[in-house]
């Protein structure tokens, strides 16, 4: 694998960065301790870790919780722009279309904020500019008048118009939810065409994509179930592209009559044995919450798999960037559930390791 | 009215005495108003302990998946989920009437939304945020509840209150002093039917010593 720019790419180089940044990350035994100390030490605990830049920037406007949730934001939108911006060739692209998550998110939060009508400073404080977009272009996004001219600016983008029958549709019906939907199904979509199969490490990449769409399809499912919702036309909520799940399977699922016939109907997938102590618990408490850890963990332990797999490719990289996320996530968990005064048992139920 | 002010005449006392029954008639019928009253009310009471009981729970309830939502999705996400929605719940205040009182009917509209209209998209928002909107849609539904039954509460003992100053000074007040009254004139006119016979016997002796 070479480090020639417009061919495969850099992987030996970006993959040796990454191993080097993995073992930045905060050990599993650092958990238990964050959760003994109050918001004053974990700040002061972060500040002589990775994260010491970005806690020591915003440390003059902010404090407690929100120092810690915005320096750990900021420091992962460093890290991963740090990371797509010394890969090369088609593992950039492939890194960047896997970050698009991130410029998706920017969007959907400049658009919710210019729908709401939310000043300049409050979008800024959401913004987390971890993928292709930087601070700077987003901030032309948000100096924008409306939702419609976010739209127009867009279409300008490659890779991100929104067809011209969602902004159509939003401007009769005055709801961002449609476009929304259609910028996640349209984020796999681009992912999913970017990885070409060439190796069994970009198979094993695509595939690992795929368990993830499965998992975010699985969750709408479950969503729609739990709220009694049958809409005329399901396969709007999901996102083609599944490993497992296919929309005509999901389809056929959300026409289950009830949670337990569709618990049952899902016994014949893999990730059954991931979800099913988490479906129990849906019966006695009627929250999806364990659900949506339990699959989170089953990728976590699925790319985990993966990266030891081919060392040389983007399986470790990604690895790392989702565990990197979840440490963000963790110590976010820790904090915020600190400052809410959550038991410690609700706190551990919470962290995905 | 103190009794020295009243008139001693014959048709004062059959004012009074129709002053007195229609006071007694009208103590009995508020007398009645305040024990309906009172027991509308402890209906009300056992109402508003219920709902007061499902308001904290339902506050509990939303704070903890609002911070499990902001653990787990993060404060910036959930501020981004809360700007998609941009539509208030409505409430339209109409009245009913209780013995008399008039207390309040607030019905609420728009405040519990299915989960696909509520501004975000369903596939990327998470079911933390979601049960998050979703305990707060109850907690908003009971708080209307209790503004309703509370105000009706407090309606009810102010008018309550009222009633019963209103019988007490019927009670204590104006119905003995009506009775004072009718006594002090029955007093006088006796008194004067009195000094009227011996008047007349004195002019009858007078007349029998001149004749």
């Amino acid at each position: 694998m070479l480090s020639i720019r417009g061919s495969k790419g850099n992987y030996a180089y970006v993959t040796a960065r990454v191993k080097a940044k993995k073992s930045l990350l905060i050990s599993k035994d650092n958990y238990p301790k964050l959760m003994l100390m109050d918001l004053n030490e974990i700040g002061r605990f972060l500040g002589e870790t990775q994260y010491q830049v970005e806690m020591t920037e915003l440390a003059t406007k902010y404090d407690g919780v929100n120092l810690i949730e915005l320096g750990t934001s900021r420091n992962l939108a460093r890290v991963f722009t740090d990371i797509l911006n010394y890969s090369k060739g088609d593992l950039r692209n492939m890194l960047e279309r896997y970050l698009m998550r991130w410029d998706i998110w920017n969007i959907k939060t400049v658009m919710r904020g210019k729908y709401y009508g939310a000043s300049a400073e409050d979008i800024q404080e959401d913004i987390v500019a971890a993928g292709k977009f930087d601070e700077g272009y987003i901030n032309i996004l948000i100096s924008l008048e409306n939702v419609e001219a976010v739209l127009k600016e867009l279409k300008n983008r490659e890779g991100l118009e929104i067809p011209d029958e969602f902004v159509k549709e939003f401007q009769e019906t005055q709801t961002l939810a449609p476009i929304e939907d259609y910028l996640d199904q349209l984020y796999y979509a681009e992912v999913l065409a970017c990885v070409k199969c060439r190796d069994k490490a970009e198979r094993l990449f695509k595939q690992f994509l795929r368990k993830e769409v499965d998992v975010t399809n699985l969750m709408t499912l479950l969503k729609l179930k739990k709220e009694g919702l049958a809409p005329e036309h399901p396969e709007k909520y999901f996102i083609e592209g599944g490993d497992e799940l296919q929309i005509k399977a999901l389809v056929d699922l959300s026409g289950a009559e009830s949670m337990d016939r569709l618990a049952s109907e899902l016994t014949r997938y893999s990730f059954y044995a991931d979800i099913k102590d988490a479906l129990e618990e849906f019966k006695k408490t009627g929250s999806l919450s364990p659900a949506g850890l339990a699959m989170q963990r089953h990728l976590l332990r699925s790319s985990e798999k993966f990266s030891h797999i081919y060392p040389l490719s983007v399986l470790p990289i990604m690895d790392y960037m989702l565990r990197k996320k979840q440490e963000v996530d963790n110590i976010r968990i820790i904090a915020r559930c600190k400052e809410s005064d959550l038991a410690p048992d609700q706190i551990k139920k919470l962290l995905v390791m | 009215m103190p009794a020295a002010d009243v008139k001693p005449t014959r048709s004062e006392l059959l004012e009074i005495k129709k002053k007195i029954k229609l006071t007694k008639s009208g103590y009995k019928i508020l007398k009645m108003k305040r024990d309906g009253l009172i027991l509308e009310f402890f209906k009300i009471l056992e109402q508003a302990k219920d709902i007061r009981d499902k308001v904290n729970h339902d506050y509990e309830e939303a704070m903890q998946r609002i911070a499990v939502s902001k653990a787990v999705d993060g404060a910036i996400t959930v501020q981004s989920a809360a700007f998609a929605l941009k539509t208030h719940p409505e409430l339209s205040l109409r009245s009913k009437n209780i013995m008399g009182i008039v207390v309040p009917e607030i019905e609420a509209n728009s405040i519990r939304t299915p989960m696909d209209q509520r501004g975000y998209g369903v596939i990327g928002t998470s079911v933390y945020i979601d049960e998050a909107a979703k305990a707060f849609e109850n907690l908003v539904q009971t708080i209307i509840e209790a503004a309703e039954i509370e105000t009706t509460m407090k309606k009810l003992l102010d008018e309550v209150e009222k009633t019963k100053r209103r019988v007490n000074a019927l009670e204590f007040k104006v119905i003995p002093e009506l009775q004072e009254s009718e006594a002090f004139i029955r007093l006088r006119l006796e008194e004067m039917e009195r000094e009227n016979t011996f008047r007349l016997k004195r002019v009858k002796q007078k007349a029998e010593a001149h004749g």
